[in-house]
């Protein structure tokens, strides 16, 4: 492969969306690899509750407010709440890739303070505190896929 | 061919369509909202993702959310299934510019559909008889009046974005008319967001005949026959059959025809419909075109033996229609079983299911997303079942469906299965004499019995 065919590989492929690519070519072999962004472990959306369980004694359960935790997350310790996302999207932690991010484990957040962007579509959307507290986890990687409803962060009020 | 589709749509429509996935070996991808958690769409789809609250226009309807979803899903098309997005221009149009396939015709074809008055004119000019009716939307009162003298009363009014049998009112003389179109307009601006109207004649005991058509991406279009769809109340179809005993094998070769005509005076692609008006000397008109997959679609296949749903999935990957006409064997009905407590003016029952039967056996198919257990909500539309039923003849059928409307049984909220039943068993159903106002004498004659 002549070097002005790699320079035009490496740059469509920097253009893509491929995250990896390997070219086998008169017994020279080439791969092109960008670095990961999503987290490692494979994507999973928290499943909803069987439909086929016994139904609730109470007639008036509502609906499961939210998705079930992942196998990554424990149960939220005593007196933590939670920020869930108000949209399905892509999370983010900073307002701009290479800028420090919103908050950090252990910084305090006034009620309306911005902790981080869900995008979608293009548009960035601030996701403000609905509560002051002090951030005690994230829930959540940057760049992370998220759902409607999925917890982001733990705060302690 | 897709590897991943996003189905934009809950209950039955979107199982229907995860079983067409599963049969292309594709994975299907939910999305639902807070209400629909434990839902069984969510429960057979291979993925799913909660894209909001409750409210539908905050989660079924909510483009970014949905097109988010289709993202982050790796999504390669979506099937918007019937109502919600699936007529809608801008959806079709965000889908084509974030390069996800919408398995659905092209959004040219949907806003064409969704103007009724344009669609009417354009399918007029290419040789389609339309009702006798204006040309094109109604400015005033004073233009009204002229039109409805023109072609005699009575006449209907109706909205040029109206769907789903809404949006129409109708006027026996000129005093009438000037508030029917006032009280239109304002309605039709309220629902749809845009106030236009047209006027068409109204035809008296007419049937309600529309075609199935399928077309590819290459210009071929096939009729798939038609479905009489006269038994609804308020405009709201309850039982759908085909064939139609309405008409003579002559009638329904043209009436195909013409449903091609229109679907290509339209550049539609993908599964549509072709609604006519059938007056009863047996001529026939253009009213509207349906840009979906429709609600009653499983009374064609049974009969065809074909899987729309499949087949609009195969459309829009871009393979091209394997056939050129259909053989159409036997009978096939079918009920709607809604949520609705008909002996008390039809008013929606959410509520728990705490039992549940669904009737089986020979000729018999249900489509339905509910269980015992599962909470009917009360932000969505109130069906809960479709039962079809397939027999040799249309007294085969018509035994069949009634006899499965009887098994079925529910506690916990009340259905129109009961009156379904006796609907398909009464001497007029059975002798097909039937139109559009059959059902409500059917209704009043029902109350009138109980009350002696």
């Amino acid at each position: 492969m002549e070097i002005n065919d790699l320079e035009e590989l490496i740059r469509l492929f920097e253009k893509s969306k491929l995250h990896e690519i390997e070219i086998e070519e008169e017994g020279k072999k080439i791969r092109l690899q960008k670095p990961q962004v999503l987290s490692a472990a494979p994507i999973t959306y928290p499943v909803a509750a069987a439909p086929f369980a016994p139904a609730p004694a109470n007639a008036d359960t509502p609906a499961a407010p939210g998705p079930a935790a992942t196998s990554s997350e424990s149960q939220l310790e005593e007196g933590l709440v939670t920020i869930d996302s108000p949209m399905v999207g892509t999370f983010y932690a900073a307002p701009a890739p290479g800028e420090p991010p919103f908050v950090q484990r252990g910084d305090m957040v006034d009620e309306g303070q911005t902790v981080c962007i869900v995008e979608a579509m293009k548009l960035m959307n601030e996701v403000g505190a609905k509560f002051s507290g002090s951030i005690e986890k994230i829930l959540v990687e940057n760049g992370e896929p998220v759902e409607f409803g999925q917890p982001l962060f733990a705060v302690k009020p | 061919m897709f590897r991943r589709i996003l189905i934009a749509n809950r209950g039955e429509i979107a199982i229907r369509i995860i079983r067409a996935c599963r049969s292309l070996g594709i994975t299907s991808i939910a999305v639902y909202s807070e209400a629909d958690a434990d839902s069984l769409h969510v429960a057979l789809a291979d993925e799913s993702i909660c894209i909001g609250p409750p409210s539908a226009s905050e989660s079924y309807l909510h483009i970014p959310g949905i097109i988010a979803a289709a993202e982050i899903c790796d999504a390669q098309a979506i099937h918007p299934g019937y109502g919600f997005l699936s007529e809608s221009a801008q959806f079709a149009n965000i889908c084509k510019e974030c390069h996800i396939e919408f398995i659905g015709p092209s959004p040219e074809a949907i806003s064409m559909s969704g103007d009724k008055s344009v669609c009417r004119e354009k399918v007029r000019a290419a040789g389609v008889p339309t009702v006798p009716g204006s040309a094109g939307l109604i400015q005033d009162p004073e233009e009204a009046l002229k039109v409805a003298n023109d072609i005699g009363f009575p006449v209907l009014v109706k909205a040029a974005h109206g769907g789903g049998g809404k949006g129409m009112r109708i006027a026996h003389n000129d005093v009438a008319l000037q508030s029917a179109v006032n009280i239109a307009k304002a309605e039709a601006e309220a629902a749809f967001g845009d106030g236009g109207v047209y006027l068409e004649k109204f035809i008296e005991n007419s049937r309600h005949i529309e075609v199935q058509i399928m077309a590819d991406n290459f210009g071929k279009v096939v009729p798939l026959g038609e479905r009489e769809c006269s038994i609804q109340r308020r405009h709201q179809k309850l039982i759908e059959e085909t064939p139609s005993t309405a008409i003579k094998e002559s009638v329904r070769r043209n009436i195909q025809k013409v449903a091609v005509k229109a679907a290509k005076a339209i550049n539609y692609t993908n599964a549509g419909t072709c609604e006519f008006l059938l007056a009863p000397d047996n001529s026939f008109y253009f009213i509207e075109f349906n840009a979906r997959i429709q609600v009653e679609h499983p009374v064609t296949e049974e009969v065809t033996s074909k899987d729309l749903v499949v087949e609009q999935i195969r459309i829009a990957s871009g393979e091209p229609l394997g056939y050129s006409s259909v053989k159409a064997v036997g009978h096939a009905i079918e009920v709607r079983i809604n949520a609705e407590d008909t002996d008390n003016d039809f008013q929606p029952t959410p509520g728990m299911i705490t039992k549940l039967h669904m009737p089986g056996g020979p000729g018999i198919r249900v489509d339905s997303h509910i269980f015992s257990g599962y909470n009917v909500p009360r932000y969505y539309d109130s069906m809960l079942a479709k039962i079809i039923a397939w027999g040799h003849d249309r007294d085969q059928a018509i035994e069949r469906l009634a006899g499965a409307c009887d098994e079925f049984k529910i506690q916990g909220v009340k259905t129109t299965a009961p009156l379904c039943a006796k609907v398909l068993r009464s001497g007029r159903f059975r002798e097909g004499d039937i139109s559009i106002n059959f059902l409500e004498h059917f209704i009043q004659d029902l109350i009138q019995t109980k009350s002696n």
